[in-house]
């Protein structure tokens, strides 16, 4: 597995379907995630946004979802293995927000902002 | 390029994050003791060997020759900076101090040292790609830094700014003891980090 697959298969381990944001189809169903696909270098951390996209009037399970994650990248962060290295993702400041969307008021968004270091 | 490249082990031998430092420590399972307090900034562990040469003012001897090079002692140092405090941290931090038996807030200090202000103080933090311990039978991964005889030699320093956290510096320096004199009073544990089935 690369790097970039392992970055797609972390984002995809939390029960959302998860999508590079640059190449979401468009048919794809809410909710799901998108995320920034992005490398980077040792010791040179990059950011990694990630946003939660839902269907309703309720912010509630968009939270949920961000406090899904966060305990997985709380304590320290996660180390994730692929071939040939490995990326240690943690937490960004600030972690978690709410917005809407501009195009129609029933979409409930969460964003989230991770940093990764490629090893 | 060819000399441009990482150990392959590398993922496998990083320490990560900012650890902790701890009363007690049970190397065989893992088990932490109190957390002593909460840290910022990290913690920093200096270990640094004091030498004589005796070649130094023989005729015709290069400094450093090896053989003729002695140690003298170590000097083991743990420091950093507190955000959290308590009346027992307080009284560690004195030193030379007694919680009043009336008044358990109430930290008096002294002037006269005694053995019981002396303490072991452990340093763990994460080390290697596997430091959880999981259901799977994953076993985490540990540095490890034993200060024995650690004595508060920093005083008891409170540094406050508007709308921060309250900082509290400390450096805890370990001791040899007379009963014996040729044990190195501090111990370094790197334990890597075992996969479950």
């Amino acid at each position: 597995m690369n790097k970039f697959e392992a970055l797609n298969a972390f984002w995809s381990s939390f029960g959302l379907t998860a999508y590079d944001d640059s190449a979401v189809p468009s048919n794809a169903q809410l909710p799901y995630l998108t995320y920034r696909n992005i490398d980077g270098d040792f010791t040179r951390p990059v950011q990694c946004d990630v946003s939660l996209w839902y269907y309703g009037t309720s912010l509630e399970p968009v939270t949920q979802k961000a406090m899904d994650i966060d305990a997985v990248l709380s304590n320290g962060g996660k180390l994730v293995r692929y071939t040939g290295g490995g990326f240690w993702i943690k937490k960004g400041s600030p972690f978690y927000q709410t917005m809407g969307d501009a195009s129609n008021d029933m979409i409930r968004r969460g964003i989230i902002i991770t940093e990764i270091e490629y090893i | 390029m060819k000399f441009t490249k990482i150990p392959e082990t590398t993922f496998e031998n990083l320490v990560l994050n900012a650890g902790i430092l701890v009363d007690s420590f049970t190397k065989s399972t893992g088990t932490i003791g109190n957390i002593i307090g909460a840290t910022t900034g990290g913690i920093q562990f200096n270990a640094t060997p004091s030498f004589t040469d005796f070649g130094e003012d023989i005729d015709n001897c290069p400094k450093n020759t090896k053989e003729l090079k002695r140690l003298d002692d170590w000097e083991i140092k743990m420091s950093g900076t507190f955000v959290t405090v308590s009346a027992s941290l307080g009284k560690k931090l004195v030193a030379l101090a007694d919680i009043d038996s009336q008044d358990t807030s109430k930290i008096v200090p002294r002037a006269t040292l005694k053995s019981s202000d002396y303490g072991d103080v452990w340093f763990i933090g994460d080390y290697s790609d596997i430091n959880d311990d999981s259901t799977g039978g994953d076993k985490a991964g540990y540095i490890a830094v034993h200060m024995m005889n650690a004595l508060s030699t920093g005083g008891f320093q409170i540094q406050t700014s508007d709308k921060e956290k309250g900082q509290f510096a400390f450096e805890f320096t370990a001791h040899y003891s007379i009963d014996e004199q040729t044990t190195v009073p501090f111990e370094v544990y790197v334990v890597e980090g075992v996969e479950g089935n």
